[in-house]
């Protein structure tokens, strides 16, 4: 009695192929997962530094206008980045001239650029937050 | 009456063997499987709340700038200990309090609201905050907050952040 094609099952090849493909779908899966996870860390720091830097800018607030650490064209020395205690990287400012068109002059505002750097994980970022004032 | 022939190879069934090997393959890949699903599912759970927390953190301390920015004096005390205070904002100084932001020790949140207690006030956010620690100098017109909250899988976040008044 001959069997038919489709009552043979499977042969060995059929079934390696299919675990293979299967082993490679769920790495995917979990690599996707310790991606996001990653992310997820990296996004951490990058509020945190956020933070530092929207702070720095309220800090700059309450400093004279005419205070030489806003002048057009200072850089500010870098200070420490710390989160939970250790310090990450570095925090500093610019201040660079801005040309807004509606008013007279051609350096007639500030633009204060505070930009955080930090390293984690190997991975070198930063982010940078301005703003601009009246000097 | 016919002669019995013997069984072909294909009608034999499975041998008690071949059962059991069977059963032990297929409770390793299951044993794997539901493994590698627990596993992902603690991962994503906690990465997902942690997510959650940062961004709630974030939420409590824009909140708290903006509204420091609205005013023209501050307040701080502490309340019930060291690690925790409470934020009392004023449009300015001698008027009455105009939004207040505390820890409260019965949910371990911190709460938000017109007046301390209020019956329109109640927590900001749902991750339970370690610390919530408040500046307001006399001196400074400004109000430094530093907080760190604590996801539902135990991470925590810390956020600082720097307001000035401008009120």
């Amino acid at each position: 009695m001959s069997l038919n094609l489709n009552e043979r099952g499977f042969s060995l090849m059929e079934a390696l192929t299919g675990a293979t493909i299967s082993v490679i779908a769920v790495l995917g899966l979990a690599y996707s997962f310790g991606v996001g996870r990653g992310l997820v860390n990296r996004y951490e720091v990058a509020r945190a530094a956020l933070g530092e830097a929207q702070s720095q800018l309220e800090a700059l607030q309450l400093a004279p206008r005419s205070d030489p650490t806003l002048a057009f064209g200072y850089v500010s020395p870098p200070t420490p980045f710390i989160y939970e205690g250790a310090s990450l990287g570095t925090s500093s400012w610019r201040v660079l001239p801005y040309d807004e068109p509606s008013l007279p002059g051609t350096r007639n505002l500030k633009r204060v650029v505070v930009t955080v750097r930090w390293t984690s994980s190997a991975l070198s970022d930063s982010v940078s937050l301005e703003r601009l004032w009246v000097p | 009456m016919g002669a019995v022939t013997p069984k072909r190879r294909s009608e034999s069934g499975l041998t008690l063997t071949e059962v059991t090997v069977v059963m032990i393959i297929g409770t390793m890949i299951m044993a794997g499987l539901v493994g590698f699903y627990l596993a992902s599912q603690g991962l994503w759970l906690d990465a997902s709340t942690q997510a959650i927390t940062q961004r709630e953190a974030s939420l409590v301390a824009s909140t708290i700038r903006d509204k420091v920015r609205a005013s023209g004096y501050a307040e701080s005390f502490w309340v019930p200990d060291s690690l925790h205070q409470q934020l009392v904002l004023y449009a300015k100084k001698g008027d009455p309090p105009s939004y207040c932001f505390w820890w409260d020790p019965s949910d371990s949140l911190i709460h938000a609201g017109p007046s301390i207690g209020a019956a329109s006030s109640g927590p900001m956010v749902s991750s339970l905050a370690e610390r919530f620690q408040v500046s307001a100098s006399t001196l400074k017109p400004a109000v430094r907050v530093d907080l760190r909250l604590r996801s539902a899988t135990g991470s925590t976040v810390e956020v600082g952040t720097l307001a000035v008044f401008m009120n």
